[in-house]
């Protein structure tokens, strides 16, 4: 019974076009643009001191990425699991270990991911707000 | 036997010596009988210790002698350690937040464990986890040649079994506190690795080309060199055959080195996913530091240093060549430094890896296999066994086994490595591959992988088999079918693998979709890849 969950359809990407710019140090992989002596500089070949140039790029491209994407949203801040939770968990808990067979044999994990998906309701709920906020920050990122 | 030089190297060990065992109480948690705790030092290291301690463990010593050396010999194709380091945290930048993320809530320590639960198939999580092990473990035996060069530059280049006694004892010495004190040990030791190699290379660099007339001259007297010898393959440029090997070994490289255990566990290590990204800001500090240091072999051609015979194999040991260089032009005192620096360079890594390996063997193999129940304090004293385990293996394997063995299997390990990537780096984003597709994918890649490797020889050290990673288009064979005939241009052998490996997953992929064969059960979700460390989601340390 794959759900879209199982299948990844709803593999929860959260995309950018600033991450494109990580693309960009790709290019120091064509060798055939800097596989040349001159000009040296300080006395190093062409080919050298051009690869060398690519550190600086690559951390200004990382970098960028870093600040201009820094307002993704994340699950962070709030406690999302109160009381009446925990409780929708613990019956969702003991319903799985009868029927799903997920053959682990670990019990812990088993009550974890049950826990889990009870939650996840209330995370859906605080993504879309999340979002919108995001949004509204980065003036239509997504 | 050079006095001053062993002296202030034998200070300078004693000092990470201390360190090594103070480190069991920094920063403790509640317990060290938990792999939390000992195999990822309370996940909450910062910014700073994460940068010395992703740095320390990347850069190792063996890079730091291999890669000069590798310059030395052959030139131009060397330098693919600058490219390889450049390109790896653009890559690496969005995956490895995602697989902190799902490792914090669920509680991963190793690369295996989000496999298994990404998955549910522990046949999976075994293949990741053996791989993963078998890739390690010349790689930590590597760290002893490097070691070792330096400690025979000093004239600790005894013969026999006994020659090895040195190596021995740094080894057990290390063996001890990182089973007392657990990664917290090399997080620490770090701080003193990798300022001291900073300060080494560079007064290296401003330096010695000075006294060779400045890099101009130094890269002439190496054209000349390279073109008085026989192959056609070296020089201070590319040749036509060999760029595409150096592009796609950087390449294969950087998405290799990530998909070591080692490597994560650094990762997995720091406190949060700001943390992670500003290393990968940061990190590439290293990699203008690496670029430098291969230089060094261009200088080391100028300066006329001739590798020392191991006393050990009878056989010139390339490796040595940048200690040799350290030795012939600096004073002695500093001269001892730069050696720490190396010597130092090796226990860190070492120490990382052995870690990574144990973690593995606890939890994909030990707890799925052998003893199902382990509490976490049972799973910490196995790691900690382990650990032991794999470090005194590596050591017999440096003292019963040509070294030269080793740096086969680092190189067939680095293709290894490079067949998990559908199962863990693809597997971050996506469970569009079906369980069985990567697991055959992974037989075909491996096996495709190591054949071609068996196929490449090396005349130059007189061997039919497994003589590089550098495999000529017209030798490529694909069941007696050779595509691409007559063609005189060098590739990565791991690229054409994880070629192979993605064309096969994909094609059972369908299949198996299609026949409706079970894919395993799930147990993250799509919310676990953007988890930060406030969130109430993540779990607590150290105590599941």
């Amino acid at each position: 019974m794959p759900s879209a969950r199982q299948t990844g359809a709803d593999n929860g990407l959260r995309w950018s076009n600033w991450n494109l710019l990580l693309l960009v140090p790709l290019l120091m992989l064509v060798t055939s643009w800097f596989n040349a002596d001159g000009p040296r500089v300080l006395g190093l070949p062409f080919f050298y001191w051009y690869q060398f140039a690519f550190v600086p790029v690559g951390v200004l491209c990382v970098g960028v990425v870093f600040v201009m994407t820094r307002d993704e949203p994340v699950e962070a801040g709030d406690d999302l699991l109160d009381v009446d939770d925990l409780d929708v968990a613990e019956k969702t808990s003991t319903e799985k270990t009868g029927t799903e067979k997920t053959g682990t044999g670990k019990t812990g994990t088993q009550r974890g991911a049950a826990q889990k998906k009870a939650v996840q309701k209330k995370v859906a709920q605080k993504k879309v707000a999340q979002k919108k906020s995001a949004q509204r920050k980065a003036g239509g990122k997504n | 036997m050079q006095w001053t030089e062993l002296v202030v190297f034998t200070v300078l060990f004693l000092v990470v010596t201390v360190l090594g065992f103070v480190a069991a109480k920094w920063k403790a948690g509640d317990t060290l009988e938990h792999l939390d705790e000992w195999g990822l030092g309370g996940r909450k290291f910062g910014s700073w210790i994460t940068w010395f301690l992703v740095g320390g463990d990347l850069y190792t010593a063996y890079t730091f002698v291999a890669v000069p050396a590798l310059v030395f010999g052959a030139g131009a194709l060397g330098f693919y350690a600058l490219p390889y380091t450049v390109v790896l945290y653009p890559i690496v930048f969005l995956p490895l937040v995602r697989m902190w993320s799902v490792s914090r809530v669920h509680g991963y320590v190793t690369p295996a464990d989000f496999v298994r639960g990404r998955y549910g198939s522990h046949w999976l999580a075994l293949i990741v986890a053996v791989t993963g092990i078998v890739a390690t473990m010349p790689y930590i035996a590597l760290q002893l040649v490097g070691l070792e060069a330096v400690l025979r530059t000093m004239g600790l280049n005894g013969g026999g079994v006994l020659g090895h006694l040195p190596l021995f004892i740094a080894f057990l010495i290390l063996a001890l506190y990182t089973y007392q004190s657990g990664l917290r040990a090399p997080a620490l030791i770090a701080f003193v690795k990798d300022s001291l190699i900073y300060l080494v290379i560079i007064v290296a660099v401003i330096y010695l080309p000075s006294k060779f007339g400045g890099w101009g001259a130094i890269f002439d007297t190496a054209q000349a060199k390279f073109d008085a010898t026989e192959s056609k393959a070296d020089g201070v440029l590319l040749t036509a055959n060999n760029q595409l090997q150096y592009a796609t070994l950087a390449l294969g490289s950087a998405l290799a080195l990530f998909l070591y255990p080692h490597s994560l566990t650094g990762i997995l290590a720091s406190r949060g996913r700001k943390v992670i990204k500003r290393n990968m800001v940061a990190l590439p500090a290293y990699s203008l530091l690496l670029g430098l240091l291969a230089m060094l072999g261009f200088v080391a051609i100028s300066a006329g240093s001739k590798p020392i015979t191991n006393q050990a194999t009878g056989r010139p040991d390339t490796n040595t060549i940048v200690p040799v260089l350290f030795g012939q032009e600096f004073p002695a005192w500093f001269a001892g430094v730069a050696f720490a620096a190396i010597g130092i360079g090796a226990l860190v890594p070492a120490a990382i890896m052995s870690i990574a390996a144990a973690n593995l063997w606890t939890r994909n193999i030990y707890k799925e296999y052998v003893k199902k129940s382990a509490t976490p304090a049972e799973e910490a004293k196995q790691a900690k066994l382990a650990s032991l385990v794999v470090k005194f293996g590596a050591v017999a394997f440096i003292v019963f086994v040509d070294p030269q063995f080793s740096i086969d299997l680092q190189l067939i390990g680095g293709v290894m490595i490079l067949q998990t990537l559908p199962a863990v780096a693809i597997a971050l984003y996506t469970r569009w591959f079906h369980v069985w597709g990567l697991v055959a994918g992974w037989v075909a890649g491996m096996g495709w992988g190591m054949y071609l490797l068996y196929t490449i020889p090396n005349p130059a050290a007189n061997k039919a088999h497994f003589g590089g990673s550098a495999l000529t288009l017209d030798k490529l064979s694909l069941l007696g079918w050779h595509p691409f005939a007559g063609s005189p241009t060098q590739i990565y052998v791991g690229a054409v693998a994880v070629v192979a490996n993605l064309l096969v997953a994909v094609l059972v992929t369908l299949v198996a979709r299609r026949a409706g064969v079970f894919n395993g059960t799930d147990q993250t979700s799509a919310a676990d890849y953007h988890v930060d460390e406030d969130s109430p989601r993540v779990r607590a340390i150290a105590t599941h």
